[in-house]
């Protein structure tokens, strides 16, 4: 397996997510390439600082407000979204109720035509 | 009706409870994210808002077996990308920016009012300000991936399900990324890159 200087092999290296086979070329590949010890060197370092970095803190009152924005949200969404459904419903009932119960007719109707249970 | 109005409304309850439980069990992981994401508190105070906002609004659509905050963080990767491109830039500034004002004061929350050494805490929070001015000079792509195996330590599978791209992708994107860093901070790293 050949490597060169601008694939990701180091880094992933580093991370432990190649494969066996791959794994042991990078090794055989630094014991050889002084550069490339370096170059893994200054990975590792970079890696160690970002890793190092302190958590940023937000101000003491900004999850409470985040939450009550939140709640609020939820309301407002609760709303629409009830509201959205009822007049899903209620469309869909009046589409119901108009296709399957008949309107009331203003003369008795005979029965049906077909009679009911067949031969 | 009226049950049917009320049993929705137990249940948006529950599911809001739910999904506060799970924001406040991964908060400290979303803020790091991202304020590492915009590079300052205000606008990673927004991102939040309005990934809580999405993912609230799409709970529901939340795989049973997954992980809540991965499924937050690609909300929040979404966000960010929507957001630098309706503001067409990234907030840019300068090295003498960074520094801190004569007068002392700092303009990072986290350094306020906590105990230390005051010598020491300024020189980690110059050092913080510093390293975090190289991450936001990295392409938002290389950024994502650097802050998302770096720092939250995802694996590569994990960070492509986030950006929606190869693992291959994300491998050469994270060592771009880490070498154009390490380029950067050379200084701090001891590591004489390219002489």
């Amino acid at each position: 397996m050949k490597l060169t200087r601008d694939d990701s092999y180091y880094s992933a290296y580093l991370d432990e997510m190649l494969s066996g086979p791959e794994m042991i070329a990078v090794s055989q590949h630094l014991q050889r390439t002084p550069e490339a010890q370096k170059e893994l060197a200054g990975l590792q370092q970079t890696v160690a600082i970002l890793r190092e970095l302190p958590d940023p803190t937000p101000p003491p009152e900004f999850w409470d407000k985040t939450r009550q924005n939140l709640r609020e949200f939820a309301r407002r969404h609760k709303r629409r979204t009830s509201l959205r459904l009822v007049v899903r419903r209620l469309i869909t009932g009046v589409w119901h109720n108009s296709v399957t119960e008949p309107r009331e007719p203003s003369q008795p109707e005979a029965g049906p035509s077909i009679p009911p249970g067949g031969p | 009706m009226r049950r049917w109005w009320r049993s929705a409304k137990l249940r948006a309850e529950r599911d809001l409870a739910v999904f506060e439980g799970l924001v406040a069990r991964y908060q400290q992981q979303m803020y790091r994210v991202a304020y590492r994401l915009t590079g300052n508190h205000d606008d990673a105070q927004d991102l939040i808002q309005d990934a809580l906002f999405e993912a609230y609004r799409n709970f529901h659509r939340f795989e049973r077996g997954t992980r809540f905050d991965r499924w937050l963080y690609r909300i929040m990767t979404n966000r960010q990308i929507d957001r630098v491109r309706r503001q067409s830039r990234l907030p840019l500034v300068s090295w003498d920016q960074t520094q801190v004002p004569p007068d002392g004061r700092d303009s990072g929350w986290e350094s306020a009012g906590e105990a230390g050494n005051p010598a020491e805490m300024l020189v980690e929070s110059v050092l913080g300000e510093r390293i975090q001015q190289a991450l936001n000079d990295l392409p938002d792509e290389y950024r994502q991936a650097v802050i998302l195996a770096d720092l939250e330590e995802l694996t590569y599978v994990e960070i492509a399900r986030i950006v929606r791209c190869p693992v291959g992708t994300v491998r050469s994107r994270l060592h771009r990324g880490r070498n154009m860093l390490r380029e950067k901070l050379e200084d701090l790293t001891g590591d004489g890159v390219n002489r």
